[in-house]
């Protein structure tokens, strides 16, 4: 079985995120980037498939960015996947179309049975790419998922949604978007892993963006407006303060 | 003119989708009309909130096979109405039905989409959306270059006025056109209800945290007599989930669930981005920790620094 896993290498902290002088993004000075967490999960969701059915299973992981994307592909392969593409770019100004464009264009001719995406951005949250891709690849698609299982042809799995988990089999290949910790919470790469992830190949092909759809305009910073009132040096103050708080606020009641 | 795909839970409307309808009554610059879209089983109901809301018009297609749903099912319905209407905005709840349906619609129709949107106008001819990004640290005017554009919207600043039944009566226009079989290859089998154990955490008015200050499944049993005493539900970190403390059904941040509680008690929990992402949605925060240069006593309403396993049961023993 071949495994597709796009991921995306985005900001880490939120706390310290500074804007750009034109506001049109974040300042990268300073900022530690990551593979998306959700992808993570993809990721680890993709190696215990593989573990589970035996070493004939290849994983391949995706990211489109500029040159440093390479190190999320990297962190996968220390995981556990196999080898990567990244689709390389400096342009700025990717929406879920054309982002979407690029991963099918290089998905298409490699016929994977499983494709795997977090089902939201940490960065963006648009919540569309892995739909998008699905659809230009003319492959099923849920989103949203957990409990994924992977048989001969088909999969099942369950989709989160407010009203409670819609329940669904696919038939491979298919796209999946998926959740987070409900469906693998991801293993920190072993140091063998890291090693291992310096042989592993990483592909590159450049691609240039098509016409976006959705632009960001202007950025703007939301203020914290919690003050973080310590109450009490001691701990019959304190809490005896923070009973007066919560009556105060009614958050005593039912 | 503005679409607007309203979303049903057990044939009852939701109240994410009438606050929109309101929402896009208040656009003027994007079109006086507003008219509704609802898909289902089973027909409008009697006591449907329909008639207290200002719709112009609701189309409604109605299936016997969409008992549960069938994504690409849907999205050939609704491809087909903005084809046919030529709305310029179409506006659905950002839920899970929302936001997986009109990306669909957006990839069918080639247009784009923006998802959990808390606002939308026009400036200087342009179509501007706002919405929350980072997790929410950060507030994005994004332009919309299509017509029509695609939302998934979560007004905040619109309160639901309070409805009164319109004098015109709606006029329900029934959709009849028959969709090719292969739409409806996926579809849900089934519905289960998600078995949580306890309350519910994403429904919780009171959500009790634990981090790693925790250290063990011993010292969790003091924060859920806390949690019981207060009828709150348990969440925590990853660390509380890796260590096998809580299901990770119950983590709380950006891999886990977004809570919003009127009260959220974090214990032992450092204020990590990737957590504070799944809380900050909640009335009041407070934090206890030993430790008092973390940083979520900069993130949280009210901070006690000092142990948990004395401060946590002089609270428990308080609230009795």
């Amino acid at each position: 079985m071949k495994i597709a896993v796009c991921i995306k290498w985005i900001p880490d902290t939120a706390e310290k995120l500074e804007l750009r002088e034109d506001k049109k993004w974040i300042a990268a000075a300073g900022i530690d980037f990551t593979m998306n967490r959700v992808d993570q999960c993809a990721v680890e969701k993709a190696i215990r498939i593989k573990e589970a059915r035996g070493d004939e299973d290849e994983i391949v992981v995706f990211s489109l960015g500029p040159s440093e994307a390479s190190e999320g592909i990297k962190m996968a392969m220390a995981m556990g996947a196999d080898c990567g593409v990244l689709l390389t770019t400096d342009e700025e100004g990717w929406d879920a179309n054309c982002t979407a464009e690029a991963l099918a264009s290089a998905l298409e001719s490699r016929d994977f049975d499983l494709i795997l995406f977090g089902h939201e951005s940490g960065d963006m949250s648009n919540c569309q790419t892995g739909l998008r891709v699905a659809h230009r690849l003319n492959l099923p698609c849920v989103s949203r998922i957990r409990d994924l299982e992977i048989f001969e042809e088909s999969a099942s799995c369950k989709r989160e949604t407010e009203a409670g988990l819609e329940i669904y089999k696919v038939k491979l290949p298919a796209v999946f978007t998926t959740l987070g910790a409900v469906l693998a919470t991801p293993r920190y790469p072993s140091l063998r892993g890291i090693m291992g992830a310096k042989k592993k190949e990483i592909e590159e092909i450049k691609v240039n963006k098509g016409t976006p759809q959705l632009e960001i305009i202007e950025l703007e910073k939301i203020t914290n407006e919690r003050k973080g009132e310590i109450l009490g040096d001691d701990k019959k103050s304190a809490v005896s303060n923070l009973m007066k708080k919560l009556s105060e606020k009614g958050l005593l009641k039912g | 003119m503005i679409l607007v795909f309203i979303e049903t839970k057990e044939a009852k409307i939701l109240d994410l989708s009438l606050k929109i309808i309101n929402y896009a009554k208040h656009l003027p610059d994007l079109g006086d009309e507003v008219s509704g879209l609802m898909i289902g089983e089973k027909p409008i109901s009697r006591e449907s909130k329909l008639k207290y809301t200002k719709l112009d018009k609701i189309f409604h297609f109605q299936e016997e096979k969409f008992d549960h749903y069938a994504p690409e099912a849907y999205a050939a319905v609704i491809s087909k109405v903005v084809n046919d209407l030529s709305p310029q905005l179409v506006l659905a709840p950002a839920t899970a039905l929302g936001n997986d349906l009109l990306a669909r619609v957006a990839s069918k129709l080639e247009v784009g989409m923006a998802s959990e949107c808390s606002a939308v106008n026009k400036r200087e001819g342009k179509l501007i959306v706002t919405k929350p990004i980072f997790g929410g640290s950060l507030l994005a005017d994004m332009e919309l270059r299509t017509t029509p554009a695609l939302l998934t919207m979560k007004p905040l600043e619109m309160e639901p006025e309070p409805f009164e039944k319109q004098k015109n009566r709606i006029e329900i226009k029934k959709l009849n056109f028959s969709l090719p079989p292969d739409v409806f290859k996926l579809k849900a089998r089934d519905l289960e209800q998600s078995v949580e154990e306890g309350i519910s955490l994403s429904k919780a008015k009171k959500v009790v945290g634990v981090g790693r200050g925790i250290k063990s499944e011993e010292g969790l049993k003091i924060h859920q007599k806390l949690a019981d005493c207060l009828g709150a539900a348990i969440g925590g970190t990853r660390v509380a989930v890796d260590n096998g403390w809580i299901p990770p059904d119950n983590q709380i941040g950006q891999t886990g669930k977004n809570i919003n509680p009127d009260l959220y008690i974090a214990c032992g929990i450092s204020g990590a981005t990737q957590h504070m992402l799944g809380c900050q949605e909640a009335g009041t925060i407070i934090a206890i920790n030993n430790d008092p240069h973390a940083p979520i006593f900069s993130r949280c309403d009210y901070g006690i620094v000092g142990d948990l396993f004395e401060i946590v049961p002089e609270i428990t023993e308080k609230l009795k």
